[in-house]
């Protein structure tokens, strides 16, 4: 015999049978639309020079608190990077400027030697040897950069495993430099967002644009001197070291080196599935979705999965609140 | 359409689910679905189980309450096909039957 008793959570034997059905999970379907354009995934090595020069004398550096912070760390990076960047500039002589593409005009006249661009890797690997040095930087960029200038880059598809990662520590720096992807794709690109207003126009442009094609100085051979004392006599100015390396993660490191590897193709498929398996891929969603978003040029937005038919409460079931006793 | 004997001073907890007609389950947070309530006697409130995917509802009555009072549970979903806006609505009316 059944009697309902006040006062407790028993669940009636309908409820538990209920309970008992596993729930099922509507599928999660991404809307993407692919705009795939040529300059946004692909870098050369003059962009990033060029991203340098620009970025450096950035104005939005002005509003950046922590500015005065890593000025010194910025200053022995420069030094480190300034110098043998000198030597591989080359300076065409015909200015060939047009008023309204002054930043284009900036990348048209800087060229690096291809051939040696290996001298950059050794350029970070000696950054990497000073421990003072690297304690104050992030390590990872430094890592990065010494990977990809190198030229040594993971040769396998990795995206499934890059994506579940946790972030490197310390102790794993000898694994990150055998698969340095594995620190990128976790733990830089989040800040992706810095990327567009990078380009958007800031007037500042025009500060390197006429220091870069003045006569003197193109003439005078005294390219690495002049940037030099620009970088010297201007610190206040400067982006912040970690927010300029930050940038040439997002817009060229990582992309160029996954493109390398995987594909494009690869790649935004992988960003698909880890977009749609949420659960298993929590950490990285928000990279993902801005860098499938850098890719693309558009935004994947989750989109609740389309009824069939009609929708409809089911199933409704009273929670008991009596104890059930059987006499 | 069922119906609860329910002591005046009890707490009623329903448990439901949403369905399509493909057996898929969705909730409201989940699938731009709206629920609210009309009762005579009560008030309420949802809340889900987004683990299990059910959906829980409160209900208390009033102070003083007829001897058969109703509930009803409403389901309004938008969804936009393409470039058509598709509405879903459900009702479910629950009559309450109250004991003294």
């Amino acid at each position: 015999m059944w009697q309902a008793r006040k006062g407790t959570a028993t669940l009636f034997r309908a409820d538990r049978r209920w309970a008992a059905i596993p729930a099922v999970t509507p599928s999660l379907t991404i809307e993407v639309f692919l705009k795939i354009t040529q300059e946004s995934v692909i870098p050369t090595p003059p962009l990033i020079a060029s991203a340098f020069l620009y970025h450096l004398i950035s104005p939005a550096s002005l509003i950046e608190e922590k500015c005065a912070a890593v000025s010194r760390i910025f200053k022995e990076y420069s030094w480190q990077l300034v110098f043998p960047f000198g030597d591989l500039i080359n300076i065409l002589e015909e200015p060939r400027f047009s008023t309204y593409d002054e930043y284009s005009s900036s990348i048209n006249y800087i060229s690096i030697v291809s051939s040696d661009i290996s001298v950059f890797g050794s350029c970070f690997s000696d950054l990497l040897s000073q421990p003072l040095l690297i304690a104050d930087f992030q390590e990872s960029s430094l890592l990065l950069l010494l990977t990809y200038f190198s030229g040594e880059i993971p040769g396998k598809n990795i995206y499934s495993v890059l994506l579940r990662c946790d972030p490197l520590t310390g102790s794993d720096i000898d694994a990150f430099v055998q698969s340095s992807l594995l620190f990128v794709l976790n733990g830089l690109i989040s800040r992706l967002n810095l990327f567009t207003a990078s380009f958007s126009g800031f007037p500042s442009c025009e500060i390197i644009t006429t220091f870069l094609v003045s006569k003197s100085l193109l003439f005078s051979g005294l390219v690495s001197s002049k940037i030099s004392h620009e970088l010297f006599s201007n610190l206040i100015l400067f982006t912040p070291y970690s927010q300029f390396l930050n940038f040439l993660w997002r817009k060229s490191l990582i992309l160029k080196t996954l493109i390398e590897i995987g594909g494009l193709h690869s790649l935004i498929g992988a960003i698909l599935v880890e977009l749609g398996s949420s659960s298993e891929f929590k950490k990285a969603s928000e990279f993902t979705t801005e860098i499938l978003t850098l890719l693309t040029s558009s935004i994947p937005l989750p989109k609740p999965a389309i009824p069939y038919g009609r929708i409809f409460f089911t199933d409704i079931t009273r929670i008991y609140k009596y104890l059930i006793d059987l006499k | 359409m069922p119906s609860y004997y329910l002591f005046s001073d009890e707490t009623l907890v329903l448990r439901f689910q949403i369905k399509d007609e493909n057996n898929s389950i969705y909730l409201p947070s989940e699938a731009n679905v709206n629920l609210s309530y009309q009762s005579d006697c009560g008030v309420g409130e949802f809340s889900e189980d987004k683990e299990n995917k059910y959906v829980y509802f409160y209900f208390k009555p009033n102070a003083s309450v007829p001897e058969v009072g109703y509930l009803s549970l409403h389901l309004n979903g938008t969804v936009q096909m393409g470039e058509r806006e598709v509405s879903f609505r459900d009702v479910e009316k629950i009559y309450l039957l109250f004991k003294s």
